[in-house]
């Protein structure tokens, strides 16, 4: 008994081992992987990716990809938790100032190790992703802040064509303030973030500098900032803007009532990534359209601040693993380069900086991308954009201007100011007295 | 079977001690070592002694700024919150003791806000409420009033979260007509033979016999209103003007959103000895005017 026993277990060894040795079943087991990948977003943004998600699963089926979506809220928070603790995603969607503020050379992998070929991007579009020479992130797509109006406010005071100077905005406010006894705006309620970009836009129109010295230094003087200061209290008392921001108690976004149910508000300024937000929520009776940014001069194309607007991130756990770097590679590969995925995709990351996706994009007859908001915001931030590069105007936001804790530095006097509870004088000082130090103490981490 | 016995006990506060352990002692002591830290890269920190602590005091410094201004608030918001859920527990409660037809459903009626807690969707109701266009402001319209701009202004915005938290005064309640409940029948029976009114009732036999559970209330509330932080972030994220950045919503942005633990931990620990503080004075201070029978 014991005799027979053993023979059988020999003969199984033998066939395990056989079976081990068979190459094609070798390889099966090897290339099985499975990669996490998490992002933030609204439906159509998670409706999109999963579909891509599972056209990359039909042509891989060696490959499993566990999806985590979250909404914004918290998502960086909890991104913030899992870098420390190890347990992120292996792949993650971020905003490009992360980088600098999740200490992504610490934890994010370099590109350059999975042998990524970023030619089909501009050459200048991974700089703000590279820090001492390591690429962190997959730029998707660049952003800029552009006006986007909602014409019936305008149509219904009369106004035929759309403003294209200041002076043009502060007459459409006047007029439409006359007709609603002034309960509509031609813009309405924008937050601190927002009246910051605007103001900024305004003064790099006339001084074409960054708000951010390649010093990091506050680039404006006190004398340049009470002119910008001047023109918000201009805009405020010819109804473009209310005039305190303490009048509107809703909540700030784009389901603001004053936006969306009683059309009081005539425009926003929105990243052109973000439009959508806004555009979803107006009823069929609203009439949105792209107004482009505001200019001293007809005919200028000046002021625009543009930024990478999100990038793909890769965990440093990945590098330890040549099959889980191979089937990451090859998932980033697929989604900014497989038509298929490119279109299920569409502009839901904003329009995509590569050319073979922007291509594919620009051809597509069903749906068609070059008439979403996206697309038109995105050609208005390229064209200005490069027309500034023409004039020697290099303007983009600064990787720490966004930072969570900086940021607050300019917000909180110009929320102030908006509010009433701030003079421009005040609110000026206290962005003059704390700007270079906490922006030095922010950077020194 | 002694031996088990005896060591049984012991055996079934194992699972509570590891989570007091775990969950409370350790952080508990690990912030305060935290807080003696800055952070200099994700695996560098250099000890820096009370540094941060001194930094929190210096309103020249952006997050001592900060700091000074939360607890301005915090305090503003505690001394406005803990004597209103007292006199409007107390006085319903003093409502309630009373025989009354369908007592038990008032009971209950004024229990369920405080079942429900101050919970997301409570608050988020709440917020709905207090809109420009919400109830309160409608109400206020069919009565004639002036609508009131709850979340435009630092003080409605204020209002509007101490009007939640007193909203839940249920448990309060429920603790004080227990404690009405048992004053002696007596001696209220004895003041109306000497022709005391129900107010000098209320305010020289009522009132002093409630005086150990005014304390017992007055110092939980105190020490749960200092910590407050739900309705604030959910309601007004701390706005307008940082005028609801309560600490403890203060403490979660610092160490969760702007990932300094360090620095978080020394608000987590100066909170803790304020809330000390006033409870040793509230507790020293009982011998002047707590009354206790015995």
């Amino acid at each position: 008994m014991k005799k027979i026993n053993i023979i059988v277990m020999f003969l199984f060894l033998i066939l395990v081992f056989i079976g081990c040795s068979n190459n094609e079943s070798t390889k099966t087991l090897t290339d099985q992987e499975t990669i996490s990948f998490s992002w933030w977003g609204t439906t159509d943004r998670n409706i999109a990716t999963f579909k891509a998600i599972e056209l990359f699963e039909e042509m891989y089926p060696q490959y499993t990809v566990i999806a985590d979506q979250s909404s914004w809220d918290g998502y960086q928070t909890s991104l913030y938790n899992k870098l420390e603790r190890g347990r992120e995603s292996d792949i993650f969607q971020v905003n490009y100032n992360w980088l600098y503020s999740m200490d992504g050379e610490y934890y994010f992998m370099d590109l350059n190790d999975l042998e990524f070929d970023f030619s089909n991007w501009p050459e200048d579009e991974h700089r703000p992703l590279t820090i001492n020479e390591k690429v962190l992130g997959l730029s998707l797509s660049e952003t800029g802040y552009v006006f986007y109006l909602n014409w019936k406010v305008y149509e219904d005071a009369g106004i035929e064509s759309v403003p294209e100077t200041w002076e043009e905005l502060i007459v459409a406010g006047q007029r439409i303030g006359q007709q609603s006894n002034g309960t509509k705006y031609a813009l309405g309620r924008l937050d601190a973030q927002q009246v910051a970009i605007l103001m900024f836009s305004w003064l790099a129109q006339i001084y074409g500098k960054n708000i951010i010295s390649d010093e990091f230094k506050l680039n404006y003087t006190r004398e340049e900032l009470a002119e910008g200061f001047a023109f918000i209290n201009t805009l405020r008392s010819n109804n473009v803007l209310i005039s305190s921001n303490s009048f509107d108690t809703h909540t700030v976004g784009p389901t603001n009532p004053n936006w969306v149910t009683y059309q009081n508000y005539g425009g926003i300024l929105q990243w052109n990534t973000a439009v959508s937000e806004y555009e979803n929520e107006l009823p069929n009776t609203a009439n949105l359209i792209t107004a482009g940014m505001f200019q001293q001069n007809k005919g200028e194309k000046l002021g625009i601040y543009k930024k990478v607007s999100m990038a793909l991130s890769v965990s440093k756990r990945v590098d330890e693993s040549e099959s889980k770097k191979l089937a990451v590679k090859t998932f980033l590969e697929f989604m900014v380069s497989n038509e298929e995925a490119i279109i299920a995709l569409g502009v839901d990351r904003g329009v995509p900086n590569n050319e073979l996706a922007y291509n594919v994009l620009r051809e597509s007859t069903n749906p068609v991308f070059t008439d979403t908001f996206e697309w038109q915001g995105h050609r208005i931030v390229q064209e200005y954009y490069n027309n500034q590069v023409s004039l020697q105007q290099d303007l983009y936001i600064h990787p720490y201007y966004e930072h969570d804790v900086f940021r607050r530095i300019y917000e909180i006097p110009i929320e102030k100011f908006l509010f009433n509870t701030y003079t421009a004088n005040q609110a000026i000082n206290d962005i003059i007295n704390n700007f270079d130090s906490t922006l030095e103490s922010v950077t020194r981490r | 079977m002694v031996g088990e016995k005896k060591y049984l006990p012991y055996l079934l506060l194992i699972p509570w001690l590891i989570g007091f352990l775990v969950f409370k002692l350790y952080p508990f002591i690990n912030s305060f070592y935290l807080s003696l830290f800055e952070k200099l890269s994700p695996r560098e920190s250099e000890f820096i002694g009370f540094d941060n602590y001194r930094k929190l005091f210096m309103r020249s410094d952006f997050f001592g700024g900060q700091f000074i201004n939360s607890m301005k608030v915090t305090f503003n918001y505690v001394f406005f919150t803990v004597p209103l859920i007292l006199i409007v527990s107390l006085l319903v409660a003093y409502v309630l003791s009373k025989k009354i037809k369908g007592i038990g459903f008032f009971r209950t009626a004024f229990y369920v806000p405080t079942v429900l807690g101050a919970n997301v969707a409570v608050v988020l109701l709440w917020r709905e409420l207090f809109e420009s266009y919400g109830l309160i402001n409608q109400g206020l319209a069919l009565l004639g009033m002036k609508q009131i701009n709850w979340f435009g202004s630092s003080a409605g915005a204020m209002t509007s979260i101490i009007a939640l938290r007193v909203w839940q005064f249920g448990s309060t309640m429920l603790i004080f007509l227990a404690a009405l409940k048992n004053i002696s029948p007596s001696l209220y029976e004895a003041a109306e033979i000497d022709g005391a009114s129900k107010i000098r009732q209320f305010r020289v036999i009522t009132i002093p016999m409630l005086t150990p559970v005014i304390l017992f209330n007055g110092v939980m509330r105190l020490v749960e209103t200092f910590q407050t932080f739900t309705s604030a972030k959910l309601i007004t994220n701390g706005g307008p003007l940082d005028s609801t950045r309560v600490i403890n919503l203060l403490i979660y942005q610092v160490a969760f959103e702007n990932r300094n633990f360090n620095l978080g931990s020394a608000m987590s620990w100066i909170l803790f000895v304020v809330i000390m503080l006033f409870t040793i004075l509230i507790f020293r201070s009982s011998k002047y005017w707590v009354y206790y029978q015995d």
